[in-house]
């Protein structure tokens, strides 16, 4: 698979999806020839997972879809992930202190600090009444 | 995702196996909060076969763990895989748990209470 082409998926706004959408990026990564680490299926799961959790739970289009499509290339993956929900912006989010104790934990928050340590790069784009986010996984693992 | 119960002489066993992300929390919430219900004040989560793990599935075990704390129990958490160990230390959780290599071990950190 080059760069030209992008394997699509569409889902609902609904938790139940995760399981599809999980199966869904194995196979791609197998179509693809297989992550070159398990580490990067690992890390794109993650991020996809996080951001996709995060639209449901908290975006405000319960009868909205949500708009995935993969790439791969020879600097490795990008996945787009588009919503229907209000305009908002993950990367405006400031980073959590992972460093608390038990009583001061917080809650929230904690999927976007994964999608960016995991990722390389993200960009932030609303788009014909979308949101966009565009993240990529560079595959020699940096 | 999977539950398994395992009762012991100090308290609990329960393992936790395939995916614990957003979709699959409830049942464990609901499976620990009934134990605690129930009475039961020292848990080992089993995690030997937990392939992955997301935040919301932290935000479960972190309930877990202020709840134990506020009922005065204790819990400890056996065998974490490679991917669940990453995410644990990506956000910071390593250091408010305790955990154990086996289940024997935990086990056994039940019973010197």
């Amino acid at each position: 698979m080059d760069n030209t082409e992008v394997l699509t998926m569409i889902i609902q706004s609904d938790l139940r999806e995760l399981d599809r959408v999980s199966v869904w990026l194995e196979q791609s990564c197998q179509a693809a020839g297989g992550c070159r680490m398990n580490e990067t299926l690992r890390h794109l799961q993650l991020a996809c997972d996080e951001w996709i959790t995060n639209i449901i739970s908290y975006g405000d289009k319960r009868d909205g879809l949500i708009y995935l499509a993969l790439t791969h290339g020879q600097q490795g993956w990008t996945l787009v992930i588009e919503d229907e929900a209000a305009p908002y912006n993950p990367l405006e989010r400031g980073e959590v202190d992972v460093r608390k104790n038990l009583d001061e934990k917080p809650i929230g928050g904690l999927g976007i600090h994964f999608i960016r340590t995991v990722m390389n790069d993200l960009t932030y784009e609303r788009v014909n009444g979308r949101n966009r986010l565009t993240m990529t996984k560079r595959e020699d693992g940096v | 995702m999977e539950i398994q119960e395992k009762q012991i002489e100090h308290g609990v066993i329960l393992s936790i196996s395939g995916r614990l992300d957003a979709n699959h929390t409830k049942p464990v919430e609901e499976k620990f909060l009934q134990l605690v219900e129930a009475g039961q004040k020292q848990f080992v989560f089993d995690l030997s076969s937990l392939e992955y793990i997301s935040s919301a599935g932290l935000r479960v075990l972190l309930l877990a763990a202020k709840k134990t704390k506020a009922i005065s129990g204790r819990l400890v958490l056996a065998s974490l895989t490679e991917p669940v160990l990453e995410v644990f230390d990506m956000s910071g959780f390593t250091t408010i748990f305790t955990q154990y290599r086996t289940i024997e071990e935990a086990t056994a950190a039940l019973q010197e209470s």
